[in-house]
Order: C-alpha cells, then sequence, then structure tokens
C-alpha cells in the first residue's frame, strides 16, 4: 500500500485515524498503531510481515543482551551481522548472482536462479537502518534500551516511516514513543504536510514521471537530444517530488499521531557543490552514514588521503543502498569522485566564482550521475549520455521528441522547478522588509490564502488519485 | 483584522460568489434567457425548415421551443431555443423533401451574452447550397432558395460570437432574473463572510481546518457508503468493464484478501468519476493536454486518436509484415475460399481503416506518416500479386467523403454511421455481383436524424465522454424492412459481444452470416436490411459449425485495419474435420 493509493489515502488512514484517535485511549493508542501498521504492512509484502518482526525482535533482544553481555562489541557485531545478513540476502541476491553470472561462474547454477528471484520486502532498507543505528546506540550508551517491546515495535515498524523513511533515530523518539501529546494544532499541522506531500507526489512527481517513464522506455539507440535530457532532468524532479513528497507524508502522518520526526529535505537544488547538497538531501540517511560508517572509518580525522578513501568508501555504498545495480554504484563512484574533487581544491574556487556557475556545475554532473542512476543497464546509461551530447541516432518516427512533450508537462516541469526552490522563505524575507503597514495589509490574507491554497490542493489531489484509478476500456472488459 | 481588510475579503468572496451565481443561473433553464434563435424561413404553405446547429463538435438538433409567428420581425418565422450557451458556427437547415421555392428574411441569434441580427442582405454571403439547390438569390427583402431534389440543405456560416466585453457593452443582452438573483447572493455571501471572520475564522479556525480535511478524507468514504446514488454515473458503465467484487472473508484466501479489497475499494470509492472527470477536464480544457497522453492523443481541431503502439507504428509505416506471415494469412483465407465455395458459400473479406489512415490531416502534428506502406497495403499488395481471395475496402470512398462530411467520429476509434452506410455500400457493390437482387441504397431511403451520444471510446478513456459527445446525422431508413429477431446460439465460439440478428420479409434476398469486430455496428442498420436473414458474430475466429449451423449464402469476414496479422492464427484445421479435401498448395 503506497500512501497515494485510494485505498490509503480514503480507507486505512480515516479508520486509522477514527479508531486510534477517536476511540484509543493515549496509553493504548501504541498498541493500537502497532497493530495498524502490522496490518499495513501485511497488507502489501503479506509473509513477510514476520521477517519485519523477527527483524526487530531481533534487534530488541540483541540490545538487552548489549547491556547484560561482558563482550558487547562481540553482541554488536552479531546484532549488525543478522540485521545485514537479511538485508544483504532480500535486497542484493540478486545483484550479486548476477555478478556471478556476469563473471561467468557456473551461470546456469540453480541457486543462482533462485537467488535472482528473491522477493525483495519493501522498506528493508529503512528498517534495516534503524535497527542498527539502535544497537549502535545502545552500545554507545547513548540511549537505553527500550524496555516495552511493542514500542520498540512501533519504533521500527510505525507505517508512515516504514516503506520510504526518514530513517529515524530511536533517540529522536524514545520519549514521544513513551508519551506524547496530540493537540488541535500538531493534528492539523500534520495534515497540511500530509496534503502537501501527497500534492507533491500526484501532482509534480507522478505526472512528471509518466513522460520520463515512457521516454526510459525508448529504445536506447533510438534517443534523441530532447529525450535524452528528458530522462535524467524529469528524473530529477520526479525524484525529489517523489521522495520528499513521501517525507512529507511521513512527517505529517507522524505529527497527526503525536510524533515529531525531523526534516529529511532541505531544497537540495539550489546546491551548488555536492558536498552542499548531500547536506540537503534525505538528511536522514547522510547523517546515518556519517554517524554509523564515516565517522567509524575515521572521517576526516586521519588526514587527507584516508578522507578521499572513505568518502569513496561510502558514495559506492550509498549509491548500492538506493538500489542493487552497477548504475546504483557507478552514480556513488562518480557522487564519492565529486566529492573529492571538491575537498581538493573545486570547492573553494566555487565559493570563489560566481553563484550561476557553482549551479551550473552541479547540475550538469548531477545530471550526468542521474542519467546513470535511473537507466537500466550501463550500456542504457551510455546510450543517454550519448543523447545528451547530442548523438543520438533517433532514426523511429515513432520516438520523435514532439511525441514525449504537451503543455502540460511544461506547467509541470515549471512548477516543479518553483517549488523545488526556497520561494517562501524568500518571500518572506523581502516582506519583513516592506514598511509597517503594506506589510501587516498583504499579511492579512495569509490565513484566508492558506486556507485556499489548501483547498485547491486538496481538489487536485483527490482529481488525480480518482483518475490514477480510473481505467477505462475500449471494449467491454470482461 | 481591520475594517479595510476585512471589507476587501468581504468584495472579493462576494464578487465571486455573485459571478458564479449568474454564470450558473445564466447558463441553466431556471431563468428564461436562454440562447434563442428566430430563424424568419418560409417554405410552401407555411412549412418551416428542420434546422441544425454545429458548435464545432458536429450538428446537433437543438430543443426546438416553439414554431409560430413572431412580432419582432417580419410575419411568419421559425423559432428555436436552444438548450445551452452554444459556440454556434454554423446551421444547416433541411429545406423539405422535394422541388419547392424558400424565402428567408433574416436571421435573430439573441442570449444572456449578445444579441444580433443579420437581414436577408447580411445573411446572402453566409449561405453556402449544401445539396440539391438550384438557385440561391436575393430578392428584395428576402433570400429565394429553389430546391431541386429529395433531400435539399443548406449552411449558414456564423462569425465568431462576441465576447465578454461586448456582452459589458450590450444590457440588452443581460439576464435580469439571474443577476438579481446574483446579487442577492453577494450580499448573502458578503454577510455570511463577515459572520464567517468575525464569529467562527478567527474565534475557531482550527474547526475550519479540521473540517477541510475531514471533507478531503472523509468524503469519498460517505459517498460510497452512505449516499451511492450522489454517484452521477455508475463506474462500470464510465468505465467499460467489469468492476471488481466486494471481497468475501475466507480463511483460506487471507492472503489475497488485502488485494481483493484494494481492487475492490479503487473501482467503488466515492467521487471516483466525478473527481476523475474534473482532474480530465482542467488537463484538457485548461492545460490542452490529454490526461492520459500515451493512451490516447489530441489531434489538429480536437480529434482525438488513439496511441496504440502497433497502430501508432504502423501508421508511422516504420513496420514492415514478414512475409511468412503474409503467406499464412493468405492460406488462411484461400482455404476459407475454397472450403466455403465448395458448399456455395460466397466469401468476403471486409478491411475497416483506421481513423489515422482516412484522417491523418487531423492528427498531431508530431504524427506523420513517412510514406512508406503500411502493414495493410503492404499485405493488400501481396493479396492482388499472388491471390485469388482479394480484401475489399472502402478507403477511397470514406476519404473522397470526408474531405466535404465527417465520416468518422472526432472522438471515436470509429466511423460514424455516414461512414457505415458508406463502407456498406462498398461492400454490397461487390457482393451485388453475386446476388443482383440485393437492393442498392439510395440516399433517398433515408432521412437524417441527429444523434448526440455519450459514448466515445476515446473520450471514455480518459474521462471526458461527458463533455466530448459523438455527435452526427445519422442516416436512418425512412422505412426500415428489417426488423430483430433471437439471437441463434452458438456455445462453441467465442464471442466479445452479444450475437445480433435481423431479418428482411423478402426470401429472395440471401442469407448473411458476418465476423465481425466493432466497426461493423455502424454498418449494422444499413446491411441487415439487405438479407433476408442476417447474422453478426462478434469474433474473428470464423468456424465450421456456426456456418454449418447458420447455413449462409454469403460469409464476411470484416476486421479493422489494425488487426489483420490476427488473421494469420485462424484455425482451418477445424474445417478439416468437415472436409476431407486438401488445403491448396501454392
Amino acid at each position: 500500500m503506497i500512501f497515494s493509493a485510494p485505498v490509503f489515502v480514503w480507507f486505512f488512514l480515516p479508520l486509522c485515524l477514527l479508531l486510534c484517535l477517536g476511540f484509543l485511549s493515549p496509553p493504548r493508542r501504541n498498541a493500537g498503531l502497532l497493530v495498524f501498521s502490522l496490518i499495513f504492512y501485511f497488507w502489501g509484502e503479506k509473509v513477510f510481515v514476520l521477517y519485519l518482526l523477527v527483524s526487530l525482535m531481533t534487534s530488541y533482544l540483541i540490545a538487552h543482551a548489549l547491556r547484560r553481555s561482558s563482550r558487547p562489541a562481540w553482541v554488536l557485531g552479531l546484532g549488525i551481522s543478522l540485521q545485514l545478513a537479511g538485508l544483504v540476502y532480500f535486497k542484493y541476491a540478486g545483484f550479486f548472482a548476477e555478478a556471478l553470472g556476469m563473471l561467468q561462474l557456473q551461470p546456469d547454477n540453480e541457486v543462482l536462479q533462485r537467488l535472482r528471484q528473491v522477493h525483495m520486502p519493501l522498506g528493508i532498507s529503512f528498517f534495516t537502518f534503524q535497527n542498527i543505528s539502535y544497537l549502535v546506540d545502545v552500545h554507545r550508551g547513548e540511549v537505553e534500551p527500550e524496555k516495552n517491546p511493542l514500542d520498540y515495535a512501533l519504533y521500527i515498524s510505525f507505517f508512515p516511516q516504514l516503506i520510504a523513511g526518514p530513517i529515524i533515530r530511536y533517540r529522536d523518539v524514545a520519549s514521544q514513543l513513551a508519551s506524547r501529546i496530540v493537540t488541535a494544532d500538531l493534528f492539523l499541522s500534520g495534515c497540511r504536510r500530509f496534503l502537501t506531500g501527497l500534492a507533491k507526489k500526484v501532482i509534480l512527481a507522478d505526472n512528471i514521471g509518466e513522460y520520463v517513464n515512457a521516454a526510459l522506455h525508448i529504445p536506447p539507440q533510438e534517443l534523441n537530444l530532447y529525450t535524452g535530457w528528458l530522462i535524467p532532468a524529469g528524473y530529477a524532479l520526479q525524484l525529489y517530488f517523489d521522495f520528499s513528497g513521501y517525507s512529507d507524508m511521513a512527517i505529517g502522518l507522524g505529527r497527526m499521531f503525536g510524533f515529531r520526526f525531523l526534516e529529511n529535505f532541505n531544497f537540495p537544488y539550489v546546491a551548488r557543490s555536492f558536498r552542499d547538497y548531500w547536506r540537503r538531501w534525505h538528511i536522514s540517511l547522510s547523517t546515518w552514514f556519517r554517524d554509523y560508517v564515516y565517522y567509524p572509518l575515521g572521517g576526516n580525522r586521519k588526514g587527507p588521503l584516508r578522507t578521499y578513501l572513505n568518502l569513496w568508501i561510502i558514495f559506492p555504498l550509498v549509491g548500492l543502498w538506493h538500489g542493487a545495480s552497477w548504475n546504483c554504484v557507478v552514480f556513488g563512484l562518480l557522487h564519492g569522485t565529486f566529492m573529492v574533487a571538491e575537498r581538493l581544491g573545486l570547492e573553494r574556487w566555487l565559493e570563489r566564482a560566481p553563484r550561476p556557475a557553482g549551479h551550473l556545475y552541479f547540475w550538469l554532473l548531477y545530471l550526468v550521475s542521474l542519467a546513470v542512476f535511473t537507466t537500466d543497464g550501463l550500456s542504457h546509461a551510455f546510450f543517454v549520455l550519448k543523447a545528451m551530447a547530442g548523438l543520438g541516432t533517433q532514426t523511429d518516427p515513432y520516438q520523435s521528441a514532439a511525441l514525449y512533450f504537451s503543455p502540460a508537462l511544461v506547467l509541470w516541469i515549471v512548477l516543479a522547478i518553483l517549488f523545488s526552490l526556497p520561494i517562501k522563505n524568500f518571500l518572506l524575507l523581502h516582506l519583513q522588509r516592506l514598511p509597517h503597514r503594506p506589510r501587516a495589509w498583504i499579511f492579512s490574507f495569509q490565513r484566508p490564502a492558506r486556507l485556499g491554497w489548501y483547498g485547491l490542493l486538496a481538489w487536485l489531489t483527490a482529481g488525480e488519485i480518482s483518475g490514477s484509478a480510473y481505467n477505462a476500456f475500449i471494449y467491454f472488459k470482461f | 483584522m481591520d475594517r479595510g481588510r476585512r471589507f476587501i475579503h468581504m468584495c472579493l468572496l462576494s464578487g465571486l460568489a455573485a459571478g458564479l451565481t449568474y454564470y450558473i443561473l445564466n447558463g441553466s433553464d431556471i431563468f428564461i434567457k436562454k440562447p434563442r434563435l428566430l430563424l424568419l424561413a418560409q417554405g410552401p404553405s407555411g412549412q418551416v425548415p428542420e434546422l441544425f446547429v454545429d458548435d464545432g463538435r458536429g450538428y446537433f438538433s437543438p430543443e426546438l421551443k416553439a414554431v409560430g409567428t413572431t412580432a419582432d420581425l417580419v410575419s411568419q418565422g421559425y423559432v428555436l431555443e436552444l438548450p445551452d450557451v452554444p459556440l454556434a458556427l454554423r446551421l444547416r437547415l433541411d429545406l423539405g423533401q422535394e422541388a419547392a421555392a424558400w424565402h428567408i428574411r433574416g436571421l435573430v441569434w439573441s442570449g444572456p451574452q449578445y444579441e444580433r441580427t443579420w437581414t436577408a442582405d447580411t445573411l446572402f454571403p453566409r449561405l453556402q447550397p449544401l445539396r440539391d439547390i438550384e438557385h440561391l438569390k436575393l430578392k428584395n427583402d428576402s433570400i429565394l432558395v429553389t430546391t431541386s431534389g429529395e433531400d435539399p440543405a443548406l449552411e449558414i456560416l456564423l462569425p465568431d460570437l462576441p465576447g465578454f466585453w461586448h456582452f459589458i457593452r450590450t444590457p440588452s443582452a443581460w439576464n435580469p432574473p439571474a443577476l438579481l438573483a446574483a446579487l442577492w447572493v453577494g450580499l448573502v455571501t458578503a454577510l455570511w463572510v463577515h459572520f464567517f471572520f468575525e464569529k467562527i475564522w478567527f474565534q475557531n479556525e482550527n474547526l475550519v481546518w479540521a473540517l477541510l480535511f475531514a471533507a478531503f478524507l472523509g468524503l469519498p468514504w460517505c459517498v460510497m457508503w452512505g449516499e451511492p446514488k450522489l454517484e452521477l454515473t455508475p463506474a462500470v458503465r464510465r468505465e467499460n468493464r467489469r468492476l471488481a467484487p466486494l471481497p468475501r472473508w475466507e480463511w483460506d484466501s487471507l492472503f489475497t484478501l488485502p488485494d481483493r479489497w484494494t481492487a475492490y475499494f479503487e473501482d467503488h470509492f466515492g467521487l471516483k468519476s466525478f473527481l476523475a472527470g474534473w482532474d480530465a477536464r482542467y488537463k484538457y480544457s485548461l492545460l490542452k493536454s490529454s490526461p492520459k497522453p500515451f493512451e490516447v492523443a489530441i489531434g489538429r481541431g480536437g480529434w482525438l486518436f488513439s496511441r496504440d503502439t502497433s497502430l501508432m507504428r504502423d501508421f508511422l509505416h516504420h513496420e514492415k509484415m514478414p512475409a511468412s506471415v503474409m503467406r499464412r494469412i493468405r492460406d488462411n483465407l484461400e482455404f476459407l475460399q475454397l472450403w466455403l465455395s465448395r458448399r456455395g458459400i460466397r466469401f468476403f473479406v471486409f478491411i475497416a481503416h483506421n481513423k489515422h489512415s482516412i484522417y491523418p490531416q487531423y492528427l498531431p502534428a508530431a504524427l506523420q506518416h513517412q510514406g512508406r506502406p503500411s502493414i495493410y497495403e503492404q499485405w493488400k499488395q501481396y493479396m492482388i500479386d499472388s491471390s485469388f481471395v482479394l480484401p475489399i475496402d472502402a478507403g477511397d470512398e470514406l476519404r473522397q467523403a470526408a474531405q466535404h462530411a465527417e465520416v468518422f467520429y472526432p472522438f471515436d476509434t470509429h466511423w460514424n454511421f455516414h461512414g457505415g452506410l458508406l463502407a456498406t455500400r462498398k461492400l454490397l457493390f461487390y457482393l451485388r455481383r453475386d446476388f443482383p437482387q440485393i437492393p442498392e441504397l439510395h440516399d433517398s431511403l433515408f432521412r437524417w436524424v441527429p444523434l448526440d451520444e455519450k459514448n466515445a471510446d476515446l473520450a471514455r478513456k480518459i474521462a471526458l465522454q461527458d463533455v466530448l459527445h459523438n455527435r452526427e446525422h445519422q442516416p436512418s431508413f425512412r422505412h426500415n424492412p428489417s426488423h430483430p429477431l433471437p439471437p441463434p446460439d452458438f456455445p462453441h465460439v467465442p464471442l466479445l459481444q452479444p450475437t445480433l440478428c435481423y431479418s428482411v420479409d423478402n426470401p429472395a434476398l440471401p442469407r448473411l452470416l458476418m465476423y465481425r469486430d466493432s466497426f461493423t455496428n455502424l454498418m449494422i442498420p444499413y446491411l441487415s436490411a439487405c438479407f433476408s436473414r442476417s447474422v453478426f458474430l462478434w469474433t474473428h475466429a470464423i468456424d465450421p459449425l456456426s456456418i454449418l449451423q447458420e447455413k449462409p449464402d454469403v460469409v464476411v469476414l470484416e476486421i479493422a485495419e489494425q488487426h489483420i496479422r490476427n488473421l494469420a492464427s485462424i484455425k482451418t484445421s477445424v474445417f478439416q474435420k468437415y472436409d476431407a479435401q486438401p488445403t491448396q498448395n501454392h
């Protein structure tokens, strides 16, 4: 079940809100939310809900064992290994099987064939990382092991953040798990945030994504300059509004139930360097890698060479976390390389250069990396890059640029670019500089305008969700 | 909030409410001031013409309010009241059914937003003879029209309608009752807004937000279980498919329950068709884009075209039909021809052209073919060169007719009834060589009846069937000789739609068995009138049992251009059970 599905928005969510907030007293809400979270996971992943339970119970027990053990490092190692074993098996088994197949190591081996077909449970990367961060934090003594298994189970499986993050640290929500108050202001701000995220997802990400997906299905040798650029540029916007939309929805849903999650995005597309970008993009993931991999490897405290090496280790891992494919590894390597280059002096040069030069540098290389990230296989990526360079060889008229263009796409892209910039902050900053009377006059419209804005979002979002479920046939479909 | 700002809020919202009220009332039939057309035309012995309006989406017959004397202009006129604010571009007058002299004195077009009068001399340059008009000349204060044939008609081309500012400058065109009502609503809104801000909003702002979100999350749920009648059109009709049933609770199928419930909910949630329709409407009207750009393309003049990949690729003439497939189809058809002729049955293959082939000029600019032969053209040439079975099509006739009339629906994949009639005539032309007793379908047999149907398949595909209708003047028999019969049962034939059966009380006519697809729907009214018994099976799976059961004189296989590859999969082996003779080799 995804948050933008009608069954979630108009069935699961109202039911969950009604029962958990309307009928359950605050002490029982955690149990209610846990039941709903497990139903949510069962809905999409069926029997794999057992894996989720085993995974979270394992880390719950190991965290307690850590405190009692005389060799906590060994116990921690065991806990992390168990978590990673599950992740590697479910997420990377197929990838490794492919790799072995490429190396011609028993390509027809039956075991490899089976490994290629292993189903990856949804959200496994997120809950595995949450489990690991919890174990490490307990080991470091930063948090006490959670005593109540139901609360811990809720921390891991809480449905708003279960399938698409953000990666929540236990220390950030420990006190909220124990007790929290759902105020009207918090609940309604959650509703607004959820609606914003939903609108980002269904109005911008999905509409742009339709064109990007169509372009991704063009035979690679038939890509032209336009479709070549449409893939990474469209995907950049789709990815941001999809992912940040999910994060907004997760944060909003969390607020509805009294949780306050940390922000996961901070206008990443205003970045002028990759270092800046990774401070703004998927913050919970980059800080996770920083705290649990980069720092333990020595971070930047062991000299520049070690720092560069660490970056070269971290970013392929980040790429691999995003997807089990060579494209993701290369994406990570590219980002690692850019980061190293910036540390070698490029960043200082960019700071001195005019601002557009920084944006141009970032966007050009970012789109190149996305062309690799989003495509299916490295050869596909090669053709996209070739088309972006104007060397495409499209001959099939069915793949001509005009067929992947519409006035609506222009509107979505313009809106997406506008909303990926901190316009609200910009406007507020400039309004604050106005004299008191005109400023007060303009701000007097703020509340009605906000209501009108969210009313419009609700209307358009409901239309998009319904339109996506509308599936008419030319002939009667039996 | 000070008084000034509150006043601005009130003005804005009450103005909006008043404008909206005027717009709704003005377009509705609550008040009298509807668009009105007064045509002053007089035929022999007070006869009045039949009038049709084309609002840019095809001719339709407006609601007839009255016919009689008008005091406004001269003597007798023809008064027509239209049901909606029209964007009329053309009017068509059908002037009786026999030779006569008609006088047209003028036209008054008055509506809530405009009022314009054309006298005879200003109207004259706008007249365009369509058919059976002998003379057309200006005489004194009227236009004299002399008709000659059985179905005379002429067209009046009107200029673009005046816009908003014309309406503002023409108080006589205003709609006073709607205006009064709008002012009243505006006043009430102002009072309500005042009350809302003072008593509700600022004292309880959270309540307003809560109501907004409760409506967003709860309305579809409430409509689904509370008042499903609020849905304007049942989804089964709109989406043209069987909807998922309410899942039953069974322990055995627990793991499939979420998927079954999801399917059920997504098919049945409240306000689905309403919301999807509005979503499609704003994308189509405001953004000028197809709501499903990779399924349906919007062409020039608003025409819709399927973006079915194989169809498009074929149209763009990038495909080549493999020789093995062409050979296979040829062998299958020749086998059928021989098998049927041994039983004294004539066999014809009739190909229905795609809309893309007949109206390439309406396709989006990006979709222009490369001049290479299409799949059908390749195959047709192959059959001409190497086979004794020759496929029939009405391509030339349709293209020729398309120059001055619509032969396909703009918002549908199919030809219209006019196109269906042309196709039928072409098919009958060939049939008549073997069965000369089949009657000819002359124009005189038909009267042109307006059709306005909310079932255009491409419009339905993008949830716009309420906006984009199939409109045309359907050639309808003045005296239809055929009547429907209970259809025969063919349990062994897989059918997409029920079988149709008709008969004509003339045993001299042959019997027809037709295997067909949806294009035949628009031919059936005409074909059924030409056979003593005609049976239409919606399948291309020709089978010997149905033929032996029905004992026809003619078997016709109608197939749309994009599906001819399917002819390669006809199972001739089932025929061989009924025939010891082997297939002829080539």
